[in-house]
């Protein structure tokens, strides 16, 4: 049925094709047992659903901030994201500060708002406020359960803008002592997309 | 750096050449009566390949386009319809190895049967991925890449082995043959081949878009490896092979080819390991790579194939006239398309990248009308170890409806991955 000059010929002839085919099944076997995880790939690539590539995005601020004073960090994400397949499945927001004020023994009062602006899907489940006033740290967080449908038409999507507030109220043991504080606000995205070929 | 909306002028320009391309040799391929049946069937498939390219380039201009604004069902959809259209492409290449640069079969009906074989297994492994789909993985992706797996490995064997055997032949034509399936190689598996470090040296993934999927299982993995490790231990088969053999078999176009894809290769490992994973130059870097070779290269190896191996009859004055106008208005798409490139990585003031459009148009049409005498003097030449009347006069037609029909069939896979498998 094939072509005679693709058919299969002497021993002798079919030698180099042959070792072709040995060579490569000992390079199919050496890929295999060497772990596929580039030096840049951080944790974001492994140990999730092997048809979807994430990527954690990560922003931090820090706000000197006056008793009463309120303060606004964005983080905008443009729609060249959502155009590479890019979709946002979790944000997750840490408020943290210390009291500094030197023998004050009460913390002050750090209320937090967290606001997402984009397009696609409300979060499934979601904390948009908190406040802490004893120096623990206050965790916002806005989650989609759809990470694994297909087409990820669950997730928010780009244009989007994350916005979080924060407003700082002192609160003291020693009049006068503490009008100010430093509050650290760390934002971690966690956006997946769609390999596709 | 420019925006990443340059990749939707790129998609256009590559949606112009492909569609461009597509039409010719279709035409070609139906109307050239001159040329042999045997010749003109392989260029109606390489026609049909690029029409359905420039059909996957509108979808992702659809997909892509700031302008036009979809539903999130839609847009879904279009993705779907991309990545099974993107797999039937995979069918048409391994058909296209079937027929060029010699019938594999030894007659027609054997040629028949192969052909059929592949697309009933492109039917057959839809409804496998539908089966074997997981929560983890959807219909479309897990087709393409069983396809890829597939079809990608048997096509390259098919090329290497007719490469291996028939390049160190005495007969002129065989070795012919060897030196177009080593062209037809390179044009139609470029964008796997530039992974060969990633697959020869273990350093891991290669990240991008040029990479299908991974997976934490052994045995998928393996699977996974097959056609890279095939098509990058291909590369240098054909690039040793081709510095190798004897003066008077040797190839120098082949040679050139093959180190450039060589050298894009380490271009690529570089790139990949020297910039952020999440900067801007190495989103451009994966997609252009990719996109470039697919929409660009590919082409350009293909006119060449075509050209050199007489699968147009440049005899005939109103073929050839018509030919160089062709020509023309590929070498004005793909010099555009190029520089499209260049300006995402490097933007460049509007004048200055039109004159050096203009200053490669005019080095281009010289070359053009250089080549072009060169080719006719050999254009009367047999080329290939091609049989006469091994065709019907039928099978072109046929071949255009089975792949009109299969499209039409993509559009329905596409909806039944999408809804509900």
């Amino acid at each position: 049925m094939l072509n005679q000059l693709f058919t299969f010929k002497s021993m002798k002839e079919e030698r180099p094709f042959l070792t072709f085919l040995a060579v490569s099944l000992i390079v199919v076997m050496l890929n295999i047992s060497v772990d596929p995880v580039s030096p840049q790939t951080s944790d974001s690539a492994t140990g999730i659903s092997s048809s979807y590539e994430n990527m954690t995005m990560v922003e931090s601020a820090s706000l000197s901030m006056n008793d009463g004073g309120a303060e606004i960090v964005v983080l905008e994400l443009n729609q060249n994201w959502s155009d590479d397949g890019w979709h946002i499945k979790s944000i997750e927001v840490v408020l943290s500060y210390e009291e500094t004020a030197f023998a004050d023994l009460d913390c002050d009062t750090v209320s937090g708002a967290l606001s997402l602006t984009s397009n696609g899907q409300e979060p499934d489940t979601s904390t948009a406020e908190g406040a802490s006033s004893d120096c623990s740290d206050i965790v916002l967080s806005m989650v989609w359960l759809g990470a694994d449908e297909p087409g990820l038409s669950l997730l928010a999507s780009m244009p989007a803008t994350v916005q979080v507030d924060v407003e700082l109220s002192v609160d003291s043991t020693v009049p006068g002592n503490d009008d100010e504080e430093t509050v650290n606000v760390d934002i971690e995205l966690q956006l997946t997309r769609l390999v596709q070929s | 750096m420019a925006e990443v909306s340059s990749v939707v002028e790129l998609h256009i320009l590559s949606f112009g050449l492909a569609a461009l391309m597509g039409t010719a040799f279709v035409w070609l391929g139906l109307k050239n009566n001159k040329t042999e049946l045997s010749l003109r069937m392989p260029l109606l498939q390489m026609g049909l390949l690029f029409l359905v390219n420039s059909l996957i380039f509108v979808l992702y201009i659809l997909r892509d386009s700031a302008s036009i604004e979809l539903s999130e069902v839609t847009s879904d959809i279009i993705v779907h319809l991309s990545t099974i259209t993107n797999a039937f492409t995979l069918s048409q290449i391994l058909i296209l190895t079937m027929l060029f640069p010699a019938p594999l079969a030894s007659t027609r009906e054997g040629m028949r049967t192969l052909i059929a074989g592949v697309l009933i297994a492109f039917v057959a492994l839809f409804f496998l991925s539908v089966v074997l789909e997981s929560g983890e993985l959807m219909t479309g992706v897990l087709f393409w890449t069983i396809l890829t797996i597939v079809y990608f490995s048997v096509a390259s064997l098919i090329l290497i082995r007719w490469f291996i055997v028939h390049c160190t032949s005495d007969d002129h034509l065989e070795n012919n043959a060897a030196v177009a399936s080593g062209l037809m190689f390179f044009a139609v598996l470029g964008a796997g081949i530039i992974q060969w470090p990633f697959r020869l040296f273990p350093l891991g993934k290669p990240g991008g878009s040029s990479y299908v999927f991974d997976s934490a299982v052994v045995e998928i993995r393996a699977f996974l490896a097959l056609p890279y490790t095939i098509s990058s231990l291909g590369l240098f088969v054909f690039l040793i092979g081709s510095a190798m053999i004897a003066k008077g078999k040797r190839d120098r176009s082949l040679f050139t080819v093959s180190f450039l894809f060589m050298a894009a290769g380490l271009i690529n490992l570089a790139a990949q390991y020297m910039s952020s994973e999440t900067g801007e130059f190495r989103e451009l870097w994966d997609y252009f790579v990719v996109t470039g070779i697919f929409g660009l290269v590919r082409p350009l190896l293909l006119i060449l194939l075509v050209l050199r191996f007489n699968l147009i009859d440049l005899t005939d004055v109103s073929i050839r006239g018509r030919i160089r106008v062709l020509s023309l208005l590929i070498i004005t798409v793909w010099a555009s398309g190029f520089f499209e490139i260049i300006q995402a990585f490097i933007p460049l003031p509007q004048l200055l990248s039109a004159a050096l459009i203009g200053a490669l148009l005019a080095f281009a049409i010289g070359w053009e009308e250089k080549l072009f005498d060169n080719l006719l003097s050999g254009s009367g030449e047999k080329m290939l170890p091609v049989s006469e009347d091994f065709y019907d006069d039928d099978d072109p037609y046929l071949l255009v409806m089975v792949t009109g029909g299969f499209l039409v069939l993509c559009v329905v896979f596409a909806f039944l991955s999408y809804g509900g498998f």
